[in-house]
């Protein structure tokens, strides 16, 4: 009797643990989080941005991720473990992501020219690029280029990190496409953007 | 163009003979005024023009020409009313001179619609000329002189201080300018025009230009606030061009193509070159051309162009003279280079090359580096007294290559000579032969070594490698460590490197205080990159301990010991976690000794009073034996949690120990912040004074 109470409860333990493997999907609210916590990291708070705007975009962007994870039993096992979920956040408290926040922070005031006058602007795959050279006095092109060349390691090196110090190194693309979508949300007025369609903006 | 203003002059002087015919025969009348309508001719046109003269004496007459609107060749085009005034015109059956004239143009490309004008023609011979001064035109002045002749013409025009970004729009209007091609500054120069008929024979152009900038998007090249001079001597025989043209840059930045900029610093800038222009054929030889950059490059050359479509090189043939570090580094090679490792270099010595491009398309390019001193500025590596001959085809046919230096270092450790023999293939590089590097006292010999995809995102090398024993005090004392003693060699399997990722495949193996070191999943991301993370797997094996501590002021201590650093990771060469145990190997028959020391310095890291031991009679003592030793820290967001051999009464034992006078050493400490630990270990290790009483 004892025997069988116990081997009746492997199906369920097997179902619990698969319940947890399929909810390890991307929290991308937690993502955003942690992108904007980043973001004023190294641009500081910036007046007139969307930093004190309701984070109104963040709701209507995390569903979508889930959406394809989210079946019938995963949402009834989120209902039935809703602690799983509340602790899937995106830390981005280790030593490398620190070292490199630090090294873009370091670097932006000498970018911040360069994104006014629309020399550079922020690409959609979470970079940033020069995007009228003519914009910037010749002297100072290969300055920009340099700069724009040592922002973006850092930044690949960023999403990666966070990827890593999560545990889900797959994680790495979703976390550009958050940073991606968080930059040009945050950015300041009249600094240039990609569209998803690869077209120029203007904040 | 020529042609037509030619044809153009000479018709404009051919109407002249009627005039004189008609008004010879009417000596007597005072004044003569003829209509005669619209006149045109090749390119030509003039509506209802009119000529008065009206004599002043025997001799001079005043001459006003009049039209109503003209429409005239390229790049002048359609302007507005004409009036030519000759105060003192001669008018003889030998000559028409109009010494001191006065001419006035409705036109808007005219600053100011005067301007003087001067004309003789001598009907006989067909012989004429015009000159035309203080023409206000695109914000500065011009002047001029036109000659025909029977046997040719002259045409010589002066420009002053023309403002470019006007120029530039009124030849765009007459439709002889690219107009994305955007130009503002001062312009300033001579050309001299010689031709026969419709055709041109000869050219000489001077010009200065002044605080010039422009943009050509289509050819990428642009300048800002330029001063440079540029002269063209060009001759005609048959249908062929000898050209020898000279520019000099004085001052500002040019760039040359994206994304080289140049700027005279060290005085101007110059190219010079010899060409044979071929119209028909749609060649452009230039039989020699000359590159000077003052204290960055010399370079000599001779290329084939075809002008059929667009621009296109033929064959080109160059010789870099005297290639001077740093600023050939800086100029040239630098912005090439940004976002890899070798773009913030401190560089010195000479290079020396050849480029040849084969009308193929092959290109084979050959470099010399002499006495060349490559830094990192930051401080990542360095290369001193770099020697080597490069070549590269880029038919993928194989080249030899030879670099050699005679000092180096990779981050901290200091690298000796060494000579590497490699072949490029495309862009595929590999070592010929197996090349040693003088690491310290020791020696790795690099066995292979391949390149693969290089100067492309998918760049990838691996080698492996076998180091020679070196000495770990000097290995110690260079990576700025505890001092050991022992001896440091080792296998180095396959390293390989891909995607900003170092990944040594297999087992690193180290030989170290008598023991041995395996190092396994070593992975190294972004090794000269922002904060290189490393991760790893360490075994420690049968060390001797007396190896170890016998230069390590950590006080000295006889056995062995076996440990394992377990999931290391290091950022920016810091550890920042791990799961670490050391231990007395439980079979270890050795000679067991820790010194009063050791004891007092095992204690202040387990959280007791260091010097204790001294105070007590313990310290008639030198040291003691013991049963076995063991410590473990699990490193974890910056705190270290220890653990000893076995759990004690509120701690755990780091010795137990062994024999009489029987000594063990309890930690009481759990969670020790891994700063701190560091700087305790740094202050036992360093001044040993401090710690005895």
């Amino acid at each position: 009797m004892n025997m069988l109470r116990n081997t009746s409860l492997i199906p369920l333990l097997l179902f619990l643990t698969a319940c947890v493997t399929i909810n390890i999907y991307f929290p991308a609210a937690a993502a955003e989080k942690a992108a904007d916590r980043i973001i004023e990291d190294v641009w500081g708070r910036q007046p007139g941005t969307g930093q004190e705007k309701p984070a109104a975009p963040e709701n209507k962007t995390a569903p979508q991720s889930r959406a394809h994870s989210q079946t019938f039993v995963a949402r009834v096992l989120d209902f039935l473990i809703p602690a799983a979920h509340a602790q899937a956040d995106i830390s981005i408290s280790s030593p490398a992501i620190q070292k490199i926040t630090a090294s873009m922070q370091a670097r932006h005031s000498r970018l911040v020219p360069f994104y006014q006058s629309g020399a550079i602007g922020l690409t959609a795959d979470g970079l940033i690029t020069v995007r009228d050279a003519n914009a910037a006095p010749l002297k100072d092109r290969n300055t920009v280029r340099q700069l724009v060349a040592e922002e973006n390691n850092d930044r690949n090196a960023l999403y990666r990190e966070i990827a890593r110090a999560n545990g889900h190194p797959e994680w790495e693309a979703d976390i550009r496409k958050t940073f991606a979508r968080r930059w040009i949300d945050k950015a300041a007025g009249g600094w240039w953007y990609q569209d998803q369609g690869g077209s120029w903006k203007q904040k | 163009m020529f042609s037509r203003i030619s044809s153009f002059l000479l018709r404009l002087f051919g109407l002249v003979p009627p005039l004189v015919l008609t008004a010879i025969p009417a000596t007597g009348l005072d004044t003569l005024e003829l209509a005669l309508g619209d006149l045109q001719g090749n390119g030509w046109r003039m509506t209802d023009v009119q000529v008065r003269l009206a004599w002043q004496d025997r001799e001079e007459a005043l001459l006003l020409v009049a039209a109503g609107r003209a429409e005239l060749p390229p790049p002048i085009g359609r302007i507005g009313g004409i009036e030519l005034t000759c105060p003192r015109a001669r008018i003889t059956p030998e000559a028409v001179d109009c010494p001191e004239g006065r001419a006035r143009i409705e036109s808007p490309y005219l600053d100011r619609p005067e301007f003087s004008i001067a004309f003789r023609y001598e009907p006989p011979s067909g012989k004429a000329f015009l000159t035309f001064a203080k023409l206000a035109a695109a914000g500065g002045l011009l002047a001029g002189r036109a000659d025909v002749a029977a046997d040719g013409w002259q045409v010589r025009v002066e420009a002053s201080d023309l403002r470019a970004e006007r120029a530039i729009r009124l030849l765009d209007e007459g439709g002889v300018w690219d107009a994305s091609v955007e130009a503002e500054g001062l312009v300033s120069g001579t050309g001299r025009f010689a031709g026969h008929g419709a055709a041109l024979s000869a050219v000489e152009l001077d010009a200065r230009v002044r605080a010039f900038s422009f943009s050509a998007p289509a050819s990428g090249a642009a300048g800002e606030n330029l001063g440079a001079e540029v002269a063209v001597r060009g001759r005609r025989s048959g249908t062929a061009w000898t050209l020898d043209g000279s520019a000099l840059l004085r001052q500002g930045d040019l760039l040359v193509r994206d994304p080289i900029v140049i700027t005279p610093s060290a005085g101007p800038i110059r190219l010079e070159a010899a060409m044979h222009w071929y119209p028909d054929e749609g060649l452009l030889q230039v039989a020699r051309l000359a590159f000077t950059h003052p204290q960055a490059l010399e370079a000599e050359g001779r290329l084939t162009l075809s002008l059929a479509q667009g621009a296109q090189m033929r064959s080109a043939d160059f010789q870099l003279v005297g290639g001077q570090l740093p600023e050939l580094y800086q100029t040239y090679l630098q912005p090439l280079t940004f976002g890899t490792a070798f773009d913030s270099l401190d560089t010195a010595g000479q290079v020396q090359g050849a480029l040849q491009y084969a009308p193929d398309g092959a290109v084979k390019l050959r470099l010399r580096l002499q006495e060349a001193q490559l830094a990192d500025r930051k401080g990542r590596f360095a290369l001193h007294h770099v020697n080597g001959d490069f070549g590269w085809n880029s038919d993928g046919s194989p080249v030899r290559s030879h670099l050699g230096w005679a000092s180096g270092a990779l981050y901290r450790l200091p690298l000796g000579p060494a000579q590497l023999d490699l072949e490029a293939r495309g862009r595929a590089a590999r070592l010929l032969r197996p090349a040693e590097f003088m690491v310290l006292d020791g020696k790795l010999l690099v066995e292979t070594f391949r390149l693969e995809d290089a100067a492309t995102p998918q760049m990838k090398w691996s080698f492996d490698a076998v180091l020679s024993p070196l000495s770990m005090e000097a290995f110690t004392e260079a990576m700025d460590w505890p001092i050991m003693a022992g001896k440091l060699s080792g296998v180095i399997p396959a390293v390989s490197y891909a995607d900003e990722r170092l990944t040594v495949d297999g087992v690193l193996l180290v030989r170290v205080f008598d023991g041995v070191v395996t190092v396994r999943d070593l992975v190294l991301e972004r090794p000269f990159g922002v904060a290189p993370a490393l991760a790893a797997d360490i075994d420690l094996k049968n060390l001797d301990l007396d190896a170890l501590t016998r230069t390590f002021a950590f006080g000295k201590i006889e056995g062995r010991l076996e440990g394992a650093i377990a999931n290391l990771q290091m950022v920016d060469w810091a550890p920042v976690a791990f799961d670490a145990w050391f231990a007395t190997p439980p079979d270890d028959r050795s000679r067991h000794r820790i010194s009063q020391k050791a004891v007092d310095n095992l204690t202040s890291l387990g959280g007791g009073i260091g010097g204790a031991l001294s105070r007590s009679y313990l310290r008639f003592f030198e040291d003691f034996s013991y049963d076995r030793i063991g410590l473990s820290c699990t490193l974890r967001d910056s705190v270290c949690v220890m653990d000893g051999l076995a759990p004690a009464k509120d701690g755990y034992y780091i010795v137990k120990g062994g024999g009489l006078p029987r000594i063990n050493v309890i930690g009481y400490v759990r969670r020790v912040n891994w700063d701190e630990l560091v700087e305790r270990l740094q202050r036992v290790t360093q001044g040993s004074a401090a710690v005895a009483e």
